[in-house]
C-alpha cells in the first residue's frame, strides 16, 4: 500500500498475528519486534478498557497512552454533557446512532445499557438527580423533585424517558435547552474517544503500523533474494 | 463578526488525543511516536484552519 506524506512517498507495512516486524538483526533498531501475545484476547481486553490490551501485551508505555488519552476525553465529554449524552436509545425521533460509537470505549459506556433496561422496564434510573412528569406525548409539564408519584426520573446514563415529540417541549429539549452547545461538544468528545479505542484494539490486535520509507521495502526484498540465492 | 470563537478551545483536546492515539498506533517506541503526533496535529489544525478561513471568507459581510 501506498500514499504520499508531505513530499515524500511512504510504504505502509501491516503486521497480522506475531508482529515480528522485521528478522534482519541489523533493522531490529529501526522496526522493533512486538510481543501480542494472544492477539484475540489483547484485543477484547483493549476495548473492554482502553490500553488494558497493551498492558496484558507488557507494552506499558502504550497502555499509558491509551488509557490516559482515550479515558479523559471520554470523561470529559461525559462531565461537559452533564452526564446526560451517553445514553441508549433507538426510537423515533431519538435514534441515538452516536452511542455505536460510544460503546467502543467498552466498560466506561456500559453503564448506558444498564440504565436503557431499567428504563425500558419502567425502574428508576441508578442516581436519578431529575424527575420530570410528562403526558402520553411525551410533553413535560413540570420538572418535580426525584421520588414524586407520577413522575419519571432520569440519571446519568439513562435515555430521555417517554415518547420524543418534535413540536412539544420534552427531556430531550430540556436537556439541549440547560446544557445547549455542551451536548453536542460532550458527545463529540464521547463518540470520538470510542472511535479512537477503536484504533488502540487493531493496535493491540495487529502491532502497529510501521511506516518504511519508501525504497526500504524493495532493498530489503532484493537484499533478501540475494541471500536467498 | 467574531473571527474567533471561544468554543474552538473545544477544539484542542481532541486534536490533541487523536493526534497521540494515532500516533501510537504507528510506531512502538516513544520517539516516533512523538514525532507522528506533531506531524499529525500539524495536519489537523492546517485543514482546520483552511477550511475555517473558507467559511470565514464565504461568511463574510452576512
Amino acid at each position: 500500500m501506498r500514499r504520499a506524506v508531505g513530499s515524500t512517498s511512504f510504504r505502509v507495512r501491516r503486521q497480522f498475528g506475531v508482529c515480528r516486524v522485521n528478522a534482519r538483526s541489523d533493522d531490529r533498531d529501526e522496526f522493533p519486534e512486538v510481543e501480542l501475545r494472544e492477539p484475540a484476547w489483547a484485543a477484547l481486553l483493549a476495548w473492554l478498557i482502553p490500553g488494558a490490551g497493551h498492558l496484558y501485551q507488557r507494552r506499558f508505555a502504550k497502555a499509558a497512552i491509551f488509557f490516559v488519552t482515550i479515558m479523559s476525553i471520554y470523561v470529559s465529554g461525559v462531565a461537559i454533557g452533564g452526564g446526560q449524552v451517553v445514553y441508549a436509545s433507538w426510537r423515533p425521533n431519538d435514534y441515538h446512532w452516536q452511542f455505536a460509537c460510544q460503546a467502543g470505549v467498552g466498560l466506561p459506556a456500559f453503564p448506558a445499557v444498564i440504565q436503557y433496561f431499567r428504563a425500558r422496564d419502567g425502574k428508576m434510573p441508578f442516581f436519578a438527580d431529575r424527575a420530570y412528569r410528562i403526558n402520553g406525548r411525551g410533553e413535560v409539564l413540570e420538572e418535580v423533585s426525584v421520588g414524586t408519584p407520577g413522575s419519571i426520573a432520569t440519571g446519568p446514563f439513562s435515555p430521555p424517558p417517554g415518547p420524543i415529540p418534535t413540536d412539544q417541549r420534552c427531556v430531550l429539549s430540556i436537556w439541549h435547552e440547560r446544557l445547549q452547545h455542551r451536548f453536542e461538544i460532550g458527545t463529540l468528545y464521547t463518540v470520538v474517544a470510542g472511535l479512537l479505542n477503536l484504533l488502540a484494539v487493531y493496535d493491540a490486535f495487529a502491532g502497529p503500523f510501521f511506516i518504511v520509507p519508501e525504497g526500504k521495502d524493495d532493498e530489503d526484498d532484493d537484499e533478501r533474494k540475494d541471500d536467498d540465492s | 463578526m467574531n473571527v474567533f470563537d471561544w468554543k474552538l478551545v473545544y477544539a484542542v483536546p481532541l486534536i490533541l488525543a487523536i493526534s497521540l492515539v494515532y500516533g501510537a498506533t504507528r510506531d512502538e517506541r516513544f520517539g516516533p511516536i512523538l514525532s507522528h503526533t506533531w506531524r499529525s496535529a500539524v495536519w489537523v489544525i492546517g485543514f482546520m484552519a483552511v477550511i475555517y478561513a473558507a467559511l470565514l471568507w464565504a461568511g463574510w459581510g452576512l
